[in-house]
């Protein structure tokens, strides 16, 4: 056996490249199927817990998928606004308490969460350095955004614009960074949070500039009256809250008709939940609320029937690359009928002879599980980061 | 001692028939087999060694008939007490010199360990004038080279019986003499049975005894 073994070693040493690109084939073979059970049991399993911590939420009337994975996951997919009002009247119903949520935007790639400080309190989200946000203008960010941008509490980042083109929309707004989170291992770590009121500047519903009372220039001020002052566009806009001009950033009309994505409801308790469920349905609340887990369950169910096809998919990629293996060591052992034969002239058994060629094929085989192997264990490290990356 | 008897040997689907009525080669004999192509002579070799076996006749090596012996017998005999040189070495490309050398003993379980194995490739290797090249691959060798290896090779399990097909049919002239030489004083030395099938007439001075394979060849065409 130890001398089968010596052999089997030196040829397939020997022939080493033809060694690597046979053992890469299957260990590849063996991989692809197992990584993909895990990338996609481990993406169940993540979003069906950030789903079933998640209890109710509400929104406009809509896709119901795309609500909650913007809510949970901030992907920034353009749905339907409702009013921060609507939070307000979930409130009031005694059921449980709103968090509201605002995420369209962005800071160098990363979403920008407009939301009210419960919303660390309902993750349990802890902080690894600095402090929530306290005001307008200062934001907190995930631990992911911190070391890929290598920012930390001090710094700012600036968000941004929608589009490079649209003078009239959305300005640019330096934030202070005053917290890192905890890391997560959840969407939370490549989030920005912010306070919902600063998101609403960022959109230019609220906004800071010169105080008009102390502008005489006629060029920036285009008419004045006892009631109203009219300002050119020429007026200068903060782009930056600070101590010194906090005073003067203001919103215009009343903010509970401000728009926010979505709301996330913590009901008191189970029964809560359908109370608030029932008169939504009863169509007592417009808007919908829906819950995250069974809208989640819906989308795995999708995710099921691709994972079927990529098992079909791999079993009939294995059943050809055995064939090809297959074909491979019949030809290997045609052109090594010479070499077989000789060994058999000098005194070597058919049943040596078939050991040492099997000895060939589990070494091949172990090191491509091996390989496999190891593989799979590296996925492991790289799969929080791919499944928000490209599944979540 | 071999003896053969009556031997009539024909392939499936062939019109050759190999008939030896009678040979006998002593102990220590050395042997030449000449003969056109084609005639039988390497089938000889084989059926010598038990890799054929012959229905017909008798075929007998130091008192064995190899026609009862069974598969795992004759792999034993041809293990121990043969020693194989070829014409195109038939060394194995991916093991060195070395291991190259010590394969009978690592592809039969019935020889004795390795152990002690090392020196005596190394005493044959220095002998045969390749002590250098051990570690050496068959494709860094000359043809010189490789029939030497392969002859320490067929020498490494001291066999009282050498069978070589053509050993000199790929070397030059110098190489074809000299390898012969080292034939002939290992068979002397260990007083084994040297049968050597060649085409070169010019070498057979060396040899105790001439076999005429155009006395055994028949065609049974004809």
């Amino acid at each position: 056996m130890k001398d089968s073994l010596y052999l089997a070693y030196r040829y397939l040493s020997y022939n080493r490249v033809r060694t690597l690109v046979l053992t890469f084939s299957v260990a590849i073979i063996i991989y692809l199927p197992l990584g993909l059970k895990k990338l996609i049991s481990e993406s169940e399993d993540q979003m069906l817990s950030r789903a079933n911590s998640t209890p109710l939420i509400a929104g406009k009337k809509g896709s119901p998928t795309d609500l909650v994975i913007n809510t949970l996951y901030f992907q920034q997919e353009k749905i339907e606004t409702l009013t921060m009002e609507f939070a307000s009247v979930l409130d009031g119903t005694g059921f449980g308490y709103a968090i509201p949520v605002l995420s369209s935007y962005k800071a160098r790639g990363y979403p920008i969460v407009g939301t009210s400080l419960d919303y660390f309190e309902f993750r349990d989200l802890g902080l690894e350095s600095g402090r929530l946000f306290g005001v307008v203008g200062e934001c907190v960010i995930g631990s992911n955004v911190a070391r890929r941008l290598d920012v930390q509490p001090g710094d700012s980042l600036i968000s941004s614009p929608e589009s490079f083109f649209d003078f009239a929309g959305v300005y640019p707004l330096k934030m202070d960074i005053v917290g890192v989170m905890e890391q997560s291992n959840t969407p939370d770590d490549d989030a920005v949070f912010v306070d919902i009121k600063t998101t609403w500047i960022i959109m230019g519903l609220g906004h800071g500039h010169q105080d008009l009372a102390q502008v005489y220039d006629p060029t920036l001020v285009m008419e004045r009256s006892d009631s109203s002052v009219t300002a050119g566009a020429k007026l200068f806009m903060y782009n930056q809250i600070s101590d010194d001009n906090m005073e003067s950033f203001h919103f215009h009309g009343d903010t509970k008709d401000y728009p926010i994505t979505s709301i996330i409801f913590v009901p008191n308790n189970q029964k809560s939940s359908t109370l608030l469920r029932g008169r939504i349905e009863a169509g007592e609340l417009e808007n919908q609320v829906v819950v995250p887990t069974l809208v989640v369950n819906n989308l795995l169910q999708s995710i099921f029937r691709l994972k079927q096809i990529f098992n079909s998919v791999f079993v009939i990629v294995g059943l050809a690359v055995i064939l090809i293996f297959g074909l491979v060591i019949a030809l290997s052992l045609r052109l090594r009928k010479d070499e077989l034969y000789t060994m058999f002239t000098i005194g070597s058994g058919k049943r040596k002879i078939a050991q040492i060629i099997g000895m060939e094929l589990v070494l091949l085989i172990v090191t491509s599980a091996l390989i496999s192997g190891i593989l799979y264990y590296i996925t492991g490290f790289f799969i929080n980061e791919f499944i928000n990356a490209f599944i979540i | 001692m071999i003896k053969v008897e009556n031997l009539r040997f024909q392939y499936q689907r062939s019109t050759f028939e190999l008939n030896i009525p009678d040979l006998q080669i002593e102990v220590g004999e050395k042997a030449a087999v000449i003969g056109p192509s084609g005639s039988g002579k390497t089938t000889l070799l084989n059926i010598l060694s038990g890799i054929i076996i012959a229905e017909s006749g008798s075929v007998e090596f130091n008192g064995h008939q190899l026609k009862t012996m069974s598969d795992s017998e004759l792999r034993n005999l041809r293990i121990n007490q043969i020693g194989f040189v070829f014409q195109d070495f038939k060394l194995l490309e991916y093991l060195s010199v070395y291991d190259n050398i010590l394969l009978p003993y690592r592809i039969n379980s019935s020889m004795p360990g390795l152990s002690g194995r090392g020196q005596r490739v190394k005493e044959l290797c220095v002998h045969l004038g390749v002590g250098d090249k051990l570690s050496k691959f068959p494709k860094h060798l000359s043809h010189g080279e490789k029939q030497r290896i392969a002859i320490s090779r067929a020498l490494i399990n001291d066999p009282s019986l050498v069978l070589a097909d053509e050993p000199t049919g790929n070397l030059d002239p110098e190489n074809k003499t000299k390898i012969l030489e080292i034939l002939f004083k290992m068979s002397d030395a260990n007083n084994s049975t040297l049968i050597t099938v060649t085409h070169d007439h010019e070498l057979l001075s060396g040899f105790d005894r001439i076999i005429d394979f155009t006395d055994f060849q028949k065609n049974t065409r004809q």
